[in-house]
């Protein structure tokens, strides 16, 4: 290579190295996202008595429960999400994240069932509105 | 185009190059189906093919920016040099199905434009936390493209190797942009500190590699420049014994990039810069009577520069002196393939 392609490729790396490391450290500095950090539930198996069902292009949200009372989300993915990652809230309180098609079940707590309920599913990357609904 | 045209001139190196880079390519993509199968088995095939040829390609530009520096800092790895463009090209491939998938996956599903999307998906682009990071892999896409569709000799040839390296170094935007595409999209979404880890590590090698290179060459030069004694416009370069047999002493003098290689018991001068692609003759070896390129084994004569024929490649030469123990070069350039005798050592 000719001298002058030579000092061209490291002209870059000194000029380039100081902000490549300074902006992987920034990003590292403003990991993960606060409603992240918390750990999401495992996933549950689903409770046989429907209580409540409303179908949507794309969802279908039901409130199931079980012989001993406790009650669940369950949302089916019908139709590829159309972001990257989404999160399922209930009265604003996270209940985990939604990922490829197919059924997602969240166990629902005194506060996050209690009626009315709503329900909202939110794009992870910057927190807006896929679908609301709510349930009785 | 004649006949007898062939786009790629296969030879032995080239396929044993290829089909290890192959099996490399099939065994990563094996081993990470196989690991993120057993840690989320409920993966879907699109979300596995955009995870796995995501990393793969951004873990092979990362080998592809470290091959440079590391056969200027050792000749050991100038092998891995020898058929770079191609593990580039299949590079370029591999992230090119990352990114159509990731566009069907994510924007080929709305009542927007699917190119048009990605710029509008997500416009926090005030925000350095929000960026919409798939902006950044689109455009180092586009720049992996250029390269990739001029990586041919065709436009080695056309644009002069001093243009096409001048247009190969925008690989570092592009390695940039990826930097930034997965420190603000996968990382910030993951929360395993092991990929921050990863790319962390790999971001230290590939800037440490460059500036080490740079450096270490930059003080050869200045070492060189200080030691230089002249006579009658010959410039003093160092003891016979300096030189190994059948290699070469690489000296600047007067702004020339010279190669002095030794050979048969004689020394004889030639410009370092290979007609191909500007590679570092010097750093090749005498092989059958011809200074042979490291980096992709074109061939000229020590004593006028002339590849041999049928190629039509030549090199400037130089004049060279033997007084004593010592070897002069007089840095004047005699015109391309000009015939100049060796110095003889007695």
């Amino acid at each position: 290579m000719v001298p002058e392609l030579r000092k061209r490729h490291r002209l870059f790396w000194r000029l380039a190295s100081l902000p490549l490391l300074g902006g992987f450290l920034m990003a590292i500095w403003s990991l993960p996202y606060p409603n992240l950090q918390k750990d999401l539930p495992v996933p549950q198996l689903l409770f046989s008595q429907v209580l409540q069902t409303v179908d949507t292009a794309g969802f279908t949200v039901q409130v199931r429960a079980n012989e001993t009372g406790t009650n669940q989300l369950a949302i089916e993915v019908t139709a590829p999400l159309s972001v990257f990652s989404a999160l399922v809230y209930s009265n604003d309180l996270l209940l985990g994240s939604l990922g490829a098609k197919g059924q997602h079940v969240f166990i629902l707590d005194s506060l996050s069932a209690e009626p009315p309920m709503r329900v909202s599913i939110k794009n992870a990357l910057n927190q807006s509105i896929l679908y609301q609904t709510t349930l009785k | 185009m004649g006949a007898t045209y062939k786009p790629i001139l296969w030879n032995r190196q080239k396929r044993v190059y290829d089909r290890i880079m192959v099996a490399l390519v099939g065994l990563y993509l094996l081993l990470f189906i196989g690991m993120q199968l057993l840690w989320h088995p409920d993966l879907t095939a699109e979300t596995l093919i955009i995870r796995a040829t995501g990393s793969l390609a951004f873990v092979m530009l990362h080998v592809i920016l470290a091959i440079g520096p590391l056969a200027r800092l050792d000749k050991r790895f100038l092998p891995l040099l020898y058929n770079r463009r191609h593990l580039g090209v299949t590079m370029f491939l591999i992230a090119l199905i990352h990114g159509v998938f990731n566009i069907i996956q994510f924007h080929a599903l709305g009542d927007t434009d699917p190119i048009l999307s990605i710029f509008t998906a997500n416009t926090n682009y005030n925000s350095f936390q929000d960026f919409p990071f798939q902006v950044l892999g689109f455009f180092a896409l586009i720049i992996l493209f250029l390269m990739a569709a001029t990586s041919h000799d065709f436009w080695l040839k056309n644009l002069s190797p001093y243009w096409w390296k001048s247009l190969h170094i925008i690989v570092y935007v592009a390695y940039t942009l990826l930097v930034f595409h997965v420190m603000l999209g996968v990382v910030q979404l993951e929360k395993s500190p092991v990929g921050v880890a990863i790319m962390g590590l790999g971001l230290l090698t590939i800037s440490g590699l460059h500036l080490s290179a740079g450096t270490l060459e930059k003080r050869r030069l200045r070492e060189q420049a200080n030691k230089q004694k002249t006579l009658e416009g010959f410039y003093e370069v160092c003891k016979v014994d300096e030189i190994p047999n059948d290699r070469a002493k690489i000296v600047y003098l007067d702004k020339q990039n010279i190669a002095v290689f030794k050979y048969d018991n004689k020394v004889s001068a030639v410009n370092n810069i290979c007609r191909h692609q500007n590679g570092p003759i010097g750093e090749g070896k005498i092989l059958n009577g011809c200074i042979t390129c490291p980096w992709h084994g074109y061939q000229y004569y020590p004593q006028n520069g002339q590849s041999p024929p049928p190629y039509t490649e030549k090199l400037e030469t130089y004049d060279v002196r033997i007084v004593g123990e010592k070897v002069w070069v007089n840095p004047t350039p005699y015109p391309e393939g000009t015939e100049r005798p060796a110095a003889l050592i007695v």
